[in-house]
């Protein structure tokens, strides 16, 4: 199967991503295998996640406020852009997103909309930073050298995006928005420490801006079929905590590169232990077919193709 | 009671003087919206969770209830046309 161009790809070693994000990187650690279907190879079922897009459109939302907010829009007059254009990126081929889904659907999507902006919008203690060319800081791409290099001397980048910058009393925070269906409790927020994506937040924080980072706000985002409710809280991360994900990232650098050499086009190593987890695999009916061929059709029958690739950058930087 | 006469057209004076549900608001394609039907939608949604607050805060399970018998604009995703 012919590869796609991926440019977060070695140009030396066949199969070896050298610049990498959260994405990637929480895949390989969970499967090899499901990492090189879903990373390498680009395959994703056909039927796009809800929760992926309702969480893309609600991104888009927050972002879409913010650049109008740094316009001169007051708040009324920015959530009434911010809802219309929801609900025309909610309207396909003369009919609303049907999602089949009741707390992830167009109904929750806008109400929570202007829940979270009325909540956090116009009197948000959270003053997101403007940047020198007058744009707010919003989904801003950032990409750091981790200081690890393959056996060929490539330097290994992470990548990302930030959700937003903001200043509270003085001090820069990471502000990122995550969104569920269970109490926004101690159990929700303990769910980001230790996280790779936070500790990744965090590193690049600390490298890639040039004030100061304080460290990582979490707008938790309750979304059930009556209601939306928010909760805010720091996510913290000690030098100590950071060191230790920064060495072990270097652990799982070498092992990515390991498969890269040892098994290139063929098969990676499935971890059989992960495909219960988060709801099921989206890849077991893959992995579970008797052959190679048996794989090789039912991912053409049932999976598109599409590239992901962290160095594509959002924002403005 | 108006008869339908595709020859005329039909006029619904007290449906007209209604305010405009948050069903009807959503079922329809955005492209075509005035200022005010977002207004409008913008409205019903803070009024929807003024309700629930304040059903909340005289001790009322509203999370808890069933949908259908919530004073919330939502009942299910088919009838919001989704």
């Amino acid at each position: 199967m012919p590869l796609p161009i991926n440019h977060s790809f070695s140009t030396i070693t066949p199969y070896l991503q050298t610049h990498i994000d959260s994405t990637s990187l929480s895949a390989f650690k969970e499967c090899p295998r499901k990492y090189q279907l879903n990373i390498i190879l680009g395959y994703v079922p056909w039927e796009e996640s809800v929760h992926l897009t309702w969480g893309l459109l609600i991104h888009s939302a927050r972002e879409h406020y913010y650049h109008l907010k740094s316009r001169k829009f007051n708040h009324d007059e920015a959530l009434i852009e911010v809802i219309w254009t929801l609900l025309k990126k909610t309207w396909y081929n003369g009919r609303p997103w049907f999602s089949n889904h009741s707390r992830k659907n167009r109904w929750t999507l806008i109400r929570t909309a202007v829940d979270y902006l009325d909540r956090f919008g116009e009197n948000d203690p959270l003053q997101t930073v403007i940047l020198s060319n007058g744009k707010p800081a919003v989904e801003l791409s950032f990409r750091y050298d981790t200081g690890y290099k393959s056996k060929t001397g490539e330097p290994f980048i992470s990548c990302g995006h930030f959700d937003r910058i903001s200043t509270l009393q003085g001090e820069y925070w990471i502000d990122d928005f995550k969104s569920t269906q269970h109490p926004l409790d101690s159990t929700f927020f303990d769910h980001f420490t230790p996280d790779q994506q936070m500790s990744n937040y965090a590193t690049a924080g600390k490298i890639t801006f040039q004030k100061p980072v304080r460290g990582i706000i979490v707008d938790g985002c309750r979304v059930a079929v009556t209601f939306s409710e928010f909760e805010r809280r720091p996510i913290p991360r000690s030098d100590f905590q950071l060191s230790q994900w920064h060495s072990d990232l270097g652990y799982y650098l070498q092992r990515l590169e390991d498969c890269a050499l040892t098994f290139g086009p063929n098969p990676w190593p499935q971890n059989d232990k992960a495909c219960n987890l988060y709801g099921g695999c989206p890849y077991r009916k893959v992995c579970s077919e008797p052959s190679l061929s048996a794989q090789e059709f039912t991912l053409q029958k049932l999976y598109k193709r599409r590239i992901w690739d962290p160095t594509i950058a959002r924002g403005d930087i | 009671m108006i008869e339908s006469n595709s020859q005329l057209p039909l006029s619904d004076a007290l449906s007209e003087a209604q305010p405009e549900s948050i069903q009807e608001l959503l079922s329809r394609d955005p492209e075509g919206y005035q200022k005010q039907n977002i207004e409008r939608v913008i409205q019903l949604i803070r009024e929807n969770r003024e309700r629930l607050a304040s059903a909340n805060a005289a001790g009322k399970r509203v999370t808890h209830q069933k949908v259908k018998e919530l004073p919330a604009p939502t009942e299910t995703a088919e009838d919001l046309g989704f």
